[in-house]
């Protein structure tokens, strides 16, 4: 049985424009409520633009739909901040669904988090 | 022919269980990871509609048959129905958005289930079945088939 969600935000030192979200397990119809809370709760609290955001998907073993428009919302919600939304280290087949669904058109999505760290 | 059935409350806390089964019977059958990932979320996303869309309370239920021949997997999956669901016209409002892009106020809209699904597969057809709506669809195994790992019982949740 896959693992429910578990989520962790991660901030590094001297680098208070980049906030590094770890997200493990599947975000799916069970778990889009806490994703969706834990989410806004994490950007309700950014108040200044020029923010990255990075979530980081490599733990990440399943989304569906209904994760996916919550992730699209996430985007809009970091458009809106004047931020970015960016994606490290996705499994092959969650880069597909993100393929599908149009949304690596518009998520910036980097195979690794050294690269999703660049500017 | 192989056949199997799996009934389940209209509760979507059933689906990660729905997944790992299968997950697992795809596995078996010779499917490798990528195309098992494939149907494992393909069937997710109807029985996701089948719980918001064709059930009104979790007294109802969603019936998931599987029946597995020569390099082919099918699936039957009905709901309770009572509810309508104009997949037709999500699917073609929401087409338009993935090719000419999505509007910053749009983004929170549904719908992307089904262009997850119709990528996926082979084929999918929807029909009415009584008060509900059976969706069936299939995927092809395009290497020979393993040999059989699984015995397929009855399981009734």
């Amino acid at each position: 049985m896959e693992q429910a969600l578990k989520m962790n935000l991660k901030e590094l030192p001297g680098q208070e424009k980049i906030k590094i979200v770890e997200i493990e397990g599947a975000i799916d119809s069970t778990t889009v409520i806490e994703f969706d809370k834990k989410m806004n709760e994490i950007m309700s609290a950014i108040h200044q633009p020029g923010i990255a955001m990075i979530m980081d998907f490599s733990k990440l073993n399943y989304i569906n739909s209904t994760g996916l428009t919550k992730l699209m919302g996430c985007y809009t919600g970091m458009i809106r901040r004047s931020g970015v939304l960016k994606i490290a280290n996705s499994a092959k087949n969650i880069q597909e669904i993100l393929n599908v669904v149009g949304a690596a058109k518009l998520i910036k999505i980097y195979a690794t988090m050294d690269e999703a760290l660049k500017p | 022919m192989s056949e199997m059935q799996i009934v389940i409350p209209a509760d979507f806390c059933f689906m990660p269980g729905v997944r790992a089964c299968i997950s697992r019977i795809c596995a078996g059958l010779g499917f490798d990871d990528h195309e098992a990932y494939q149907i494992e979320t393909v069937v997710d996303e109807i029985c996701n509609n089948a719980v918001e869309h064709g059930s009104k309370t979790s007294q109802d239920i969603v019936v998931i048959g599987c029946s597995v021949s020569a390099g082919r997997i099918d699936f039957h999956i009905t709901d309770s129905g009572n509810k309508e669901f104009r997949a037709n016209e999500v699917f073609e409002n929401n087409k338009r958005r993935i090719e000419q892009g999505w509007d910053l106020e749009e983004m929170n809209q549904r719908g992307r289930g089904l262009f997850i699904i119709q990528r996926m597969i082979d084929g999918m057809t929807i029909e009415k079945a009584g008060q509900g709506v059976k969706v069936s669809l299939y995927k092809i195994h395009h290497e020979e088939p393993a040999e059989m790992k699984y015995v397929f019982p009855d399981i009734k949740l």
